[in-house]
């Protein structure tokens, strides 16, 4: 951090390989995590995101050495670590809590990991004192956690978990306790520590623009497995399928079943009888399956429509009614129903909206450019068979 | 409670005097008690006082006018330190092991609940009746300790458990994640953030053996505890010298509870941590 | 811990079950397996007038305390704001029952005897002329001296229950218009229940297994199944003796699972 010297580069390699790993709790339940294959490159700063009980948790731990697989192996750096004790991995844990011992002073705590190992009294308390100098909280030393700030006790759980120089750093949804505010700074604190330490992070957490603002690979779980594993970039921009789409957010998912294929795109019926063009690229599809396709909530246009206008015979448009307004600050967030089910957003520039700001219940139409729509993995046969996700 | 103006509505004062009235019937007799044990030297068991005195007092100490006071009180407090420390090692030791399922843990559970809920004087009969059977002597160092750890050993457990639901296991993990062993994290996590409830643990073990008679009573063998003693002297002795007993007696509670509960609340706000109702 | 338990609770409780069935005579007990203990009691009337007794003090005691128990708790709970005082409080009528439970009944005899305080406090203040006899050495003085002695067992878990439960289900019912009393008895009594079931399970336990207060309160008027087993064992009269312990014991485990059976209590033990 700024002002003192730089935190030491920690050398070794900080590689994380997670082999075909199964967690399974109870006889018969469902798998937390299910044969799940991970790289993480040395250095990086990993997200795990998802909803409560997809497994994120349950995968961090396990790296960590909190809990043990069930089945297959976890690698650090190379190295088969499935069996160590969470001290010999060279990995050490944010808790989402922050576990700070209440019963010791801020200083004790920081200096905790280097009483373990033996360390004098004095030696670990200097070493300490440096940490907490980086972190800005030397005045708090002979302080008790409860006498501190919900960051600053974050700010000293981060000091204590980095004083043995670890290669990986675990953090269990960290930000999760935090209001609105400290949350945003504390983000680009952890980016700044990551930078300037060059270790692995892996950080857990269900709220997607945090994972896009800090990460460099987002991985996407749901139930135990990964939907997604990519650059924060590339899961907003091509989203694999519905579920990473709608759990992203910020996108429309779009659904017809496909009438012909014409000029690299197919042409696809939707519920309501519009028809939307999806470029298809090197996938090919046959007439007769249902075929998805993100948007970007950004690229829809919107205006008013007269209600004798016929809903059909629309191409790349839906017609519907504007169901809700949500002021955004720089947009205006419009969702409308098409009388389809499937929530239809459009994000308007303010300036595009005000100068003509249209009602709840007014009618609209609202259309994209067929380009804009990319096609999405997910695939449901005619006749009612299962969906089948590629 | 209060209503939407802020004032307290009428059945706080009537439930107010209910609460003063059961705290008069708890204290009163005795303070009875206490004031009497001051009675003068020609006063008898009830009032009017005969002037005061501590001469009652002064009777206890010296040996066979009033029973052998001094005596039964060593007992009793060496028995109560003994059960003491039993008591908390066996039951921090459990409830922590309760945390696993360990085979057996059911019977473990139900057996304590029992011991919880019989009357002492059958666990009493019981040990005596072993003791006799096999040919032992029943003594209070033995069968007396015995049987006061049946009485006291369900309490403390409880209180374990109640302690140990409280507490977040992640400070024990953080401590294995920066390196400490088994051994260590307990030393220096576990048992330090548990204290008040150990403490609490001791607490009922030293004055539930202090005052325990059912289940004394039949397994302290010839020589009696304190509360053996009372019993006894409520039927033989007529003097007010029982009452000094009681002063006694109830004074050293006092302060054992005095000295537990208040090092208890001095950990809490040392640590900081609002106390938090049950 | 089990192992304690077992060597000093659990055989006991066998050497009990089996001395039962033994034979004896004036000096010593015989070893053997006969039934005539038991058909003693059972054919004897005066077992019968034993049990009624205690069960008639434990009701009594029972819904005494309960009333107390319940009314202190809820004035704890609900009527008092500051945390600090509750708990204040709370000590106040706890740290009575630390105290030696013989010396706290025998306080209670310069207080309810002829001279004794509150015959000259009502005397004093012209209630009655004459000192009330039937205050001391009666199943009055018996029955005091229990709810003296066994009410904060009701206190603790009612109060444990309703500290539980969420004053925003007050708030709502409050907020739909309910009145005071309609709170009590649609929110706070239902939520109380296991906790009354364990200071029941209590009270009645130490009633029933109680011999020393019945004794000196009544000055031997009274009886109970327990005293009189106390009795036999003082004079040495040992198989009679275990087996009137195991028929009480039956009785009391068969009134616990019947309490049990009404409400669950396990999730008040396991904190």
């Amino acid at each position: 951090m700024d002002g003192a010297a730089p935190l030491s580069k920690t050398t070794g390699n900080g590689e994380i390989e997670v082999v075909a790993v199964t967690k399974v709790y109870h006889q018969g339940a469902a798998p937390a995590v299910d044969n799940l294959d991970l790289r993480i490159e040395h250095g990086s700063y990993c997200c795990l995101l998802g909803p409560s009980g997809c497994g994120k948790t349950t995968i961090l731990r396990m790296i960590a050495g909190h809990e043990v697989p069930t089945e297959g192996d976890i690698l650090i750096g190379g190295r088969n670590v499935t069996n160590l004790q969470p001290v010999e991995r060279g990995t050490a844990m944010m808790f989402q809590s922050y576990a700070l011992f209440p019963h010791r002073s801020v200083l004790d705590n920081v200096a905790f990991a280097l009483k373990m190992r033996g360390a004098s009294r004095a030696d670990r308390h200097a070493r300490a004192r440096e940490l907490l100098q980086k972190v800005h909280l030397e005045a708090f030393a002979n302080r008790l956690p409860a006498q501190l700030s919900g960051g600053q006790q974050q700010r000293v759980a981060l000091a204590r978990a980095l004083i043995t120089n670890p290669r990986v750093l675990l953090l269990d949804e960290p930000l999760s306790a935090l209001d609105e505010y400290l949350r945003l700074q504390m983000r680009g604190e952890l980016r700044r520590v990551q930078r300037e330490l060059g270790i692995t992070f892996i950080h857990v957490t269900h709220t997607q623009l945090e994972a896009i603002a800090v990460a460099d690979t987002v991985v996407v779980m749901a139930q135990g497995r990964i939907e997604q594993a990519a650059s924060a970039r590339d899961i907003f921009l091509a989203p694999r399928n519905a579920y990473v789409t709608r759990f992203i957010g910020g996108q429309n998912v779009l659904s017809g079943v496909v009438e012909h294929v014409a000029g690299g795109a197919a042409v696809a019926v939707t519920g309501t009888g519009a028809r939307i063009e999806i470029p298809l690229g090197n996938a090919h599809v046959a007439p007769g399956e249902q075929i998805f396709g993100s948007l970007r909530r950004d690229r829809v246009a919107v205006r008013r429509r007269d209600s004798g206008q016929p809903a059909a015979d629309l191409l790349n448009m839906f017609a519907g009614e504007v169901h809700a307004i949500e002021n955004q600050g720089s947009y205006v967030k419009m969702t409308i129903d098409t009388g389809d089910g499937e929530e239809f957003v459009a994000n308007v520039l303010d300036e595009d909206y005000f100068v003509d700001p249209i009602d709840i219940g007014a009618p609209v139409l609202a259309g994209w450019e067929p380009r804009e729509v990319r096609l999405l993995e997910d695939r449901r046969q005619p006749r009612g068979a299962m969906a089948t996700a590629a | 409670m209060r209503t939407a103006t802020g004032k307290r509505p009428w059945t706080f004062y009537v439930l107010a005097a209910v609460f003063v009235l059961f705290v008069l019937f708890l204290y009163g007799p005795m303070t009875v008690i206490y004031v009497l044990s001051f009675q003068g030297p020609e006063g008898g068991l009830t009032f009017p006082m005969n002037g005061v005195s501590t001469q009652w007092f002064h009777e206890l100490v010296a040996p066979g006018r009033s029973g052998d006071i001094a005596g039964s009180f060593q007992r009793s407090i060496v028995l109560a330190v003994a059960v003491t420390i039993g008591t908390v090692l066996i039951c921090v030791s459990a409830g922590l092991g309760f945390r696993r399922r360990f085979p057996g843990a059911g019977i473990v559970f139900y057996l304590v609940i029992a011991s919880l809920v019989m009357p002492g004087i059958f666990v009493g009969l019981g040990i005596s009746l072993g003791f006799q059977l096999l040919g032992w002597e029943t003594s209070w160092e033995i069968s007396g300790l015995g049987a006061q750890l049946t009485w006291t050993l369900p309490f403390g457990l409880l209180v374990m458990f109640a302690v140990i639901g409280r507490f977040n296991r992640s400070f024990e993990e953080a401590a294995r994640d920066l390196g400490a062993t088994a051994w260590q994290r307990t030393r220096e996590v576990t048992l330090p953030i548990l204290l008040p409830g150990i403490i609490g643990v001791g607490l009922f073990g030293f004055t539930l053996s202090y005052d325990e008679f059912p289940r004394t009573v039949l397994t302290a063998g010839s020589e009696n505890t304190l509360p053996l003693e009372i019993w006894a002297m409520t039927t033989n002795v007529t003097s007010p010298a029982l009452f000094a007993v009681g002063t006694v007696t109830t004074v050293i509670s006092f302060f054992v509870i005095g000295a537990s509960l208040g090092s208890i609340a001095l950990i809490q706000r040392h640590r900081g941590r609002n106390v938090r109702s049950h | 811990m089990a192992l304690i338990l077992v060597v000093f609770f659990g055989l006991p409780m066998l050497v009990v079950v089996a001395v039962s069935f033994f034979d004896f005579d004036h000096m010593s007990i015989i070893p053997a397996f006969i039934l005539d203990n038991y058909q003693d009691l059972f054919t004897d009337e005066v077992t019968l007038r034993l049990y009624v007794s205690s069960l008639k003090f434990a009701a009594i005691v029972w819904a005494i305390t309960l009333v107390i128990g319940f009314t202190v708790a809820y004035f704890l709970v609900f009527h008092v704001q500051s945390l600090l005082i509750k708990i204040g409080l709370f000590l106040l009528c706890s740290v009575p029952f630390w105290t030696s439970n013989i010396i706290r009944m025998i306080s209670w005899i310069p207080f309810l005897g002829r001279n004794g305080i509150f015959n000259q406090m009502l005397i004093a203040s012209h209630v009655t002329s004459k000192p009330l006899e039937f205050l001391l050495f009666s199943d009055f003085a018996v029955i005091v001296a229990y709810v003296h002695l066994f009410t904060l067992f009701m206190v603790v878990p009612i109060f444990n229950s309703m500290a539980r439960i969420d004053t925003r289900l007050i708030e709502a019912a409050k907020d739909a218009g309910a009145s005071r009393y309609a709170i009590l008895r649609e929110i706070v009594l239902p939520l109380s229940k296991s906790g009354i079931a364990l200071g029941s399970i209590f009270v009645v336990t130490q009633v029933m297994g109680d011999f020393f207060v019945v004794k000196v309160m009544s000055g031997g008027q009274s009886a109970s199944v327990v005293s009189a087993l106390s009795n036999e064992i003082q004079e040495l009269q040992y198989p009679p003796a275990a087996a009137s312990a195991v028929i009480l014991v039956i009785v009391l485990m068969l009134m616990v699972a019947g309490i049990l059976r009404l409400v669950d209590v396990r999730k008040e033990l396991v904190a």
